[in-house]
Order: structure tokens, then C-alpha cells, then sequence
């Protein structure tokens, strides 16, 4: 048996922790070893130093105390429903290791959102070199663009600075004339 | 419905023997029975609980903070835990190392404090008086029979120097120190209420008492 071992089993030797076959071995190497019986000595000497330790009395208002605590939390309908949650399954919580995961959560959902942000507008060669998928789209959304300004130009025709003599020869012209312009 | 009571006595009978039959069986730890009354409504129980274990507790908080006045504040709130806990208790282990349990968290929880971190690094610093003005130091003093000023001090700087050492173990090291020597729990409660093991709650003892041995060996163990 080590000495380390030993002495292993001579501090739960001197609490009365030791199993009788550890015993045996205990005696046997200390009939042998004096660096094991320095050490017991030693330990003898804390066991007693560690006795002066003060032994406190409760102040006499302890109890007093205790009990007005238990009206004033019996008084104080608090409904703490993660307290009731966890006390129902049985566990609790590390609150500085859930503000950790909700921190890192946190994170994790904002570089999602930052990745996912739309392609910015560039020209159209240089969309084209990216993915020809994405330039095709690019250049539907151009011809729709297009439309648009052609629709809106037609539907504001008054604002036109020449509408009137437009109108005008437009209504001077045959009806025939008029359907196929 | 008679059948069934029948059946199942018989199973218990057979599995248990004749004297374990009931099904209410007590449990052979009294402070458990006398938790599972409470549980029940029972406040009496509760207040036999309370006065087994304040000053026990009590003590076990002053062994890490202190000053009296903060153990009791401690022991407060655990009892207060212990008390609110009725409806949640389960009888699965002794009510011992519940209570332990719970006292060893809120001490922890303390002792995790910014004023505790400074407290540890200047253990001259003087004791804070429990709201009844009675400091711990006030006991220290009172409860020696050496009333020479010199044994008083001698005295005084040998518990400062024990509560240095102890203060500077490793928080399991501490902890398992403290509830075997101060607390007399078996190693057995010790793993416990430290979700360990035996051999590990062994070794921690051993290896806190030999930085003890280490640290105090050359001042105040060979006086």
C-alpha cells in the first residue's frame, strides 16, 4: 500500500469511516512506515486545532424573527410562475447560465438576420456574373419596372404640355383612322 | 374491489415479509417522519424541526460568513425555504441532507457575493454586530475560560488563522471539511448533499486536511 493511499485511509480511519479489511492494511503499513506516523501526529494536532473554532447562540429574537418572515411571505400573494414551473418539474434554474443562452440566442438570431438581407442593386453585368438565375429575375424585375413607368406616363397624359393639339388632331381623324392608331 | 385489496396485500406480503406488510410504512428516520407530518399540515412537527436544527444551522452558516448576524440572516432564509418547500418535499433522502442541501446552496450563493470575495482577501477586517449588538467576537471571548488578555489574543489570532486556512480550500474542499468536522456528517450524508460519491468525498477530506497541515504547520500547529 502507497503512503498516499494510506494516508487516504488514516484521515477516514480517524472519523470512523474506514471498512475493517482497510483497517488491517492501515495497521500493517503503520507498523512499518514513520513518515505515516509523523503524519498521523500531525493529524492529531489539526483534529485538536480545529476544536477552537467558536461554537455561536442564536440571538434571543431568532425565533421572533423567523416567524414574522414566514407571516410576511404568507402575507405577500407573489405568483413567481418560473419558481412554481421549476419546482413542479423538479429542477432549477442557473440564472447566470440561462442569461449566458439567452445572450448567445441572441446572437445567433441577429447574424441570421444580417445574412439574410437582400442582394443590393448593382448592375446588371455584374448580377450576371454572380448566378444567371439571378440575372433573369434581375431582368424581369427591370422589364417590370419599365411597365410601370410606361403605365404611369399614360395615365398622367394631361399633364402633358402639348395635350390639348394632341387631343385635338386625335379627334379631327376619321373614326375608322382612330381604332387603328 | 375486496379481490384487488386482497391481491395486492398478498403481493406486498410476498415481496416484503409479514412485518413490512402495511402499506404506510414509517420511515426509520424521525426527522423525515416529522417533515412528512408537516407536509400533512402538521405545524407542530415543523416547529420541533426548527428548534433541533437552528443553531446547527446557524453555526454551519457562521462557519462561512462570519458574523452572526448574516449567518442568522442565512439560516432564515433557509429555514424559510425548508418551510415553503413542504409541498414539493419528497422523502427520498433524510430530511438532514435536504436541509443541508439547501443550506449548503444558500451559503454558496452567499459566499459568491461581491462583499464576501473582499471579506476573504482581508480577514482583518473588522466583524460586523448582528442587529442585537451581540458579535460573534463578544462570544469568542465569553465562552474561554483563559481570561488572561495575552491567552485572549493568542486565542483570537489562532481562530483567525484556522478561518484563513479554511476560507482559502477549494469550495469542495471546504465544504466537505466543514459538514464532517464542525457538522459531524457521515461521508455517506456528505456525498449526499455534494451529489458525489464516498471515495470522492474521502478524498477531498484528506486532501483539505493535508493544505490545512501545509498551511498551518508552521505557525500554529507546533505551538
Amino acid at each position: 500500500m502507497s503512503c498516499e493511499v494510506n494516508r487516504e485511509n488514516l484521515t477516514a480511519h480517524m472519523a470512523g469511516e474506514l471498512a475493517m479489511g482497510e483497517s488491517e492494511a492501515l495497521r500493517l503499513h503503520m507498523a512499518v512506515c514513520v513518515a505515516c506516523t509523523q503524519y498521523l501526529a500531525e493529524l492529531e494536532r489539526l483534529e485538536t486545532f480545529c476544536g477552537i473554532w467558536e461554537e455561536v447562540e442564536p440571538s434571543p429574537k431568532f425565533d421572533a424573527r423567523f416567524w414574522a418572515a414566514v407571516d410576511g411571505a404568507a402575507n405577500k400573494p407573489e405568483l413567481r410562475i418560473m419558481d412554481w414551473l421549476c419546482s413542479r418539474l423538479s429542477f432549477s434554474i442557473n440564472w447566470r447560465m440561462a442569461r449566458v443562452a439567452i445572450m448567445l440566442s441572441l446572437c445567433f438570431g441577429l447574424s441570421l438576420l444580417v445574412m439574410k438581407q437582400p442582394v443590393p442593386s448593382g448592375t446588371g453585368s455584374s448580377v450576371a456574373e454572380e448566378s444567371p438565375a439571378t440575372f433573369a429575375e434581375f431582368l424581369r424585375i427591370q422589364e417590370e419596372e419599365d411597365q410601370i413607368k410606361d403605365f404611369d406616363v399614360i395615365a398622367n397624359l394631361e399633364l402633358l404640355e402639348h395635350f390639348d393639339e394632341v387631343k385635338n388632331q386625335w379627334l379631327r381623324l376619321p373614326v375608322a383612322q382612330q381604332g387603328t392608331n | 374491489m375486496t379481490g384487488q385489496v386482497l391481491h395486492g396485500w398478498w403481493l406486498t406480503f410476498l415481496l416484503k415479509g409479514p412485518g413490512e406488510s402495511e402499506g404506510t410504512e414509517p420511515d426509520p428516520d424521525p426527522d423525515t417522519n416529522l417533515m412528512l407530518r408537516f407536509t400533512q399540515g402538521d405545524q407542530q412537527a415543523f416547529d420541533i424541526l426548527f428548534n433541533k436544527y437552528t443553531r446547527t444551522i446557524i453555526n454551519y452558516a457562521f462557519k462561512f460568513v462570519g458574523d452572526l448576524g448574516a449567518a442568522e440572516d442565512l439560516a432564515q432564509e433557509i429555514f424559510l425555504k425548508v418551510y415553503s418547500g413542504k409541498n414539493t418535499y419528497r422523502a427520498e433522502a433524510k430530511f438532514k441532507t435536504w436541509l443541508y442541501k439547501i443550506a449548503t446552496n444558500a451559503c454558496i450563493s452567499e459566499l459568491r457575493k461581491p462583499r464576501y470575495r473582499q471579506t476573504l482577501q482581508s480577514i482583518d477586517a473588522p466583524v460586523h454586530r448582528s442587529e442585537s449588538g451581540e458579535s460573534a467576537r463578544r462570544l469568542e471571548i465569553a465562552d474561554t475560560e483563559q481570561n488572561h488578555p495575552l491567552k485572549q489574543l493568542e486565542l483570537k489570532e489562532m481562530r483567525k488563522a484556522l478561518k484563513a486556512a479554511v476560507d482559502g480550500l477549494p469550495e469542495n474542499q471546504r465544504l466537505a471539511f466543514i459538514l464532517t468536522k464542525y457538522q459531524t456528517l457521515s461521508y455517506q450524508e456528505v456525498a449526499v448533499v455534494l451529489n458525489s460519491s464516498e471515495p470522492a468525498v474521502k478524498s477531498l477530506i484528506h486532501r483539505a486536511k493535508e493544505t490545512l497541515i501545509a498551511k498551518l504547520k508552521p505557525t500554529s500547529l507546533n505551538r
